[in-house]
């Protein structure tokens, strides 16, 4: 089990070209006390179909050093505020397929209740905050996903531009 | 000045450098980005933009040091 510098409980976040729930649940599992009730877990996943529209694939842009910052720092946070005894995120950088997992949050704690407030918060945190963005490629066309659900066509993007 | 995502596609490149006279806060630089990229306008003056001034999340009113990095970005979309 590994900690971070301002020794709280074990908190492991940052940016993969894979994620493997299976494993990264494993190893959560193995760093946790006896003292620890509860693990509640997330795992988001691309979806294949969006608006009627079948889904290629995802194209996942992250910005270094913010991005891999901000979720440490989320992490630390939360972790602090809700008591847990450990706290892992894992998100997706890069090219992911339909059904492949893109984001893998795990949080233990005494009990149920905290548990589940901080994989909520978490989860929220890091689709507002981790300084990634999205271009889904799918039946239609190409489009930039912003914020929660917003998605622009790629094309009509570049064109509305004045100077080249 | 670099741009990310969506606002890279607007602006056809991911960086350049801009000139502003001495004291210009963000707010002048948002400005002058409207100006010049009428698809990127639509987002910033909506406030539909995310702004890092050397590394840091900045607010429109900060003053700009000499020589800084920007970056401007749409909404993030993790998860």
């Amino acid at each position: 089990m590994s900690t971070n510098p301002r020794n709280l409980p074990d908190a492991n976040c940052g940016f993969r070209d894979e994620i493997r729930p299976g494993e990264l649940l494993e190893e959560a599992l193995s760093a946790l006390g006896d003292d620890v009730g509860a693990v509640a877990v997330f795992v988001g996943r691309v979806k294949g179909v969006v608006e009627g529209k079948r889904v290629d694939s995802l194209e996942y842009e992250v910005l270094e050093p913010q991005a891999s910052l901000t979720l440490q720092r989320i992490c630390e946070e939360e972790a602090e505020k809700h008591g847990l005894a450990g706290v892992r995120v894992y998100h997706k950088r890069g090219l992911a397929r339909v059904g492949e997992p893109v984001l893998f949050i795990a949080a233990a704690s005494k009990g149920r209740r905290e548990a589940l407030e901080a994989l909520r918060e978490i989860l929220e945190r890091v689709k507002h905050e981790a300084f990634v963005w999205k271009l889904e490629r799918r039946e239609d066309g190409e489009y930039w996903v912003l914020g929660d659900s917003k998605r622009v066509p790629r094309g009509q993007a570049s064109s509305a531009s004045r100077q080249p | 000045m670099k741009y990310v995502s969506l606002f890279r596609d607007i602006a056809a490149k991911k960086e350049e450098s801009i000139e502003l006279p001495g004291g210009a806060r963000l707010r002048d630089l948002i400005r002058v980005l409207s100006e010049r990229y009428s698809g990127l306008g639509e987002y910033l003056e909506r406030g539909e933009f995310v702004a890092l001034v050397n590394g840091k999340v900045a607010e429109l009113e900060e003053e700009l040091p000499d020589n800084s990095e920007v970056v401007v970005m749409p909404p993030i979309s993790g998860g």
